[in-house]
């Protein structure tokens, strides 16, 4: 693992008990998570596109984490986890934000259950801004005619 | 009723075990909708629970690990549903399942997804190989690798690799490398007419023809990055012998080393390969390949081999 990586990621989660398969690496803002397999693999490859799957990405001292990120990594997260109903998971996954009072500036990670949801911005209304790129956003008419 | 080319007729008529009528009102109707579950980033009892509890009903499909046919969804495009989008489920038919199946892909196995995009088998190959195996997953176009990783990301495949090659030149670096090897050929798609009829309109014989090569070289540079004793599949969604058992029947003889096993899945109807086309007879160990016309399971037409390097 990166080290500047590994000691970023380590102020808000538990790293010693991520599965020991794993390896997170840093490029630019993005980090990707890999396992050793596939990184000892990749070397041996050419035309290599991508390995394992975005993470998360650097904005300043924050990390937000994409859908996969926070499935991979919600387990062991130490703070910055919002529970949310069904109903909520569901509009939060159409780009809704949810409201929240007294939550911390930043960076929360939406729950629904057993099941993470991507991360959201923190705002000073009291929302969290859902962070999902539109091609992973269910649309309106969620729902058989 | 869709009209089929002249050619497309005539290949017909030279299939002796092909029910025409039946083919072309089974491919008049949608393909069954069949998901796989991810077990890579869930357990597959939660994954089922939390889809019962949404309003699924799932029937578990009898050839294939985590693989169900929907019979309730709450939304009516799956795609576009939450499961789907968070990579809980996987769309793909029902046949389409068997090849990865067929492959026997086991944990901790380092694999290659020779023609992989748009991703359906890779993804199956990664959630059965788990976080000590890997797949590398390889297509020549980039247009489809993007695809191709859009739908490992969703899948949560942190243990796949996806490269950018053309798949003929793979054994010059991949030689040995790797236990399974999956070849899912470019073909002309006369098993999937369900989901473009344009196929069967747009067929002509030398479409066939052309793409022979190209499948015969994918094959056999497959076959060069096995190990001794690992495991190819060859598979196509075509009904056509000059795509399907010309291709095993050449590369047999060419191998005299590689010995084909039979292909026999639970729980779906399968027909014997032809034993001879167009005046070409066929090495008789392509008997062992498995073969499925759309109307047989009311899915996909397949043909898949199963090859063992020696």
């Amino acid at each position: 693992m990166n080290r500047s990586c590994y000691s970023s990621l380590s102020r808000f989660l538990r790293v010693s008990d991520l599965p020991p398969q794993l390896v997170f690496t840093e490029s630019g803002k993005k980090v990707r998570c890999v396992t050793h397999a596939a990184l000892e693999t990749a070397a041996l490859m050419k035309g290599v596109v991508t390995m394992g799957v975005y993470a998360a990405k650097r904005i300043g001292n924050d990390y937000y984490l994409s859908i996969e990120g926070s499935q991979l990594l919600g387990p062991y997260l130490e703070r910055g986890v919002i529970d949310v109903s069904m109903s909520e998971g569901e509009s939060w996954m159409r780009g809704a934000p949810i409201e929240r009072q007294g939550l911390e500036l930043g960076i929360a990670v939406v729950r629904m259950g057993w099941l993470y949801l991507g991360s959201g911005r923190v705002s000073r209304d009291g929302r969290v801004y859902p962070l999902i790129p539109k091609e992973r956003m269910i649309s309106h008419q969620d729902g058989r005619d | 009723m869709i009209a089929p080319s002249e050619d497309f007729r005539m290949l017909a008529s030279q299939l002796t075990d092909l029910d025409l009528e039946a083919y072309l009102r089974v491919v008049e109707e949608p393909l069954p909708e069949c998901v796989r579950l991810n077990t890579l980033k869930f357990r597959e009892k939660d994954v089922r629970e939390f889809m019962h509890y949404r309003g699924w009903r799932l029937k578990p499909l009898a050839w294939v690990r985590h693989g169900y046919r929907v019979l309730e969804a709450p939304v009516t495009n799956l795609g576009d549903s939450l499961e789907h989008m968070l990579g809980l489920i996987y769309i793909q038919g029902p046949v389409s399942m068997l090849p990865v199946e067929v492959l026997d892909v086991r944990v901790g196995d380092r694999c290659l997804d020779l023609c992989a995009a748009p991703g359906s088998k890779s993804t199956q190959m990664c959630q059965l190989v788990g976080l000590d195996g890997v797949v590398v997953a390889n297509d020549v176009s980039s247009k489809r690798v993007k695809a191709l990783s859009f739908n490992l990301q969703r899948w949560g495949a942190v243990n796949s690799v996806v490269t950018l090659t053309d798949g003929r030149f793979f054994s010059k670096w991949g030689a040995g490398l790797f236990d399974r090897v999956l070849v899912d050929v470019p073909c002309s798609s006369l098993g999937v007419v369900s989901k473009d009829w344009s196929v069967l309109k747009r067929y002509r014989h030398n479409h066939s023809k052309r793409l022979q090569p190209l499948q015969a070289a994918l094959l056999e540079s497959g076959y060069r990055c096995l190990r001794q004793g690992g495991v190819i599949v060859y598979s196509t969604c075509t009904i056509h012998p000059l795509e399907n058992e010309a291709v095993i029947s050449r590369f047999l003889d060419r191998h005299p080393e590689a010995s084909l096993e039979e292909v026999r899945p639970q729980g779906l109807r399968w027909r014997r390969p032809l034993e001879a086309f167009e005046g070409e007879r066929f090495n008789p160990e392509v008997e062992k390949c498995f073969k499925c016309y759309p109307y047989d399971n009311s899915g996909e037409g397949f043909f898949i081999a199963k090859i063992r390097r020696g």
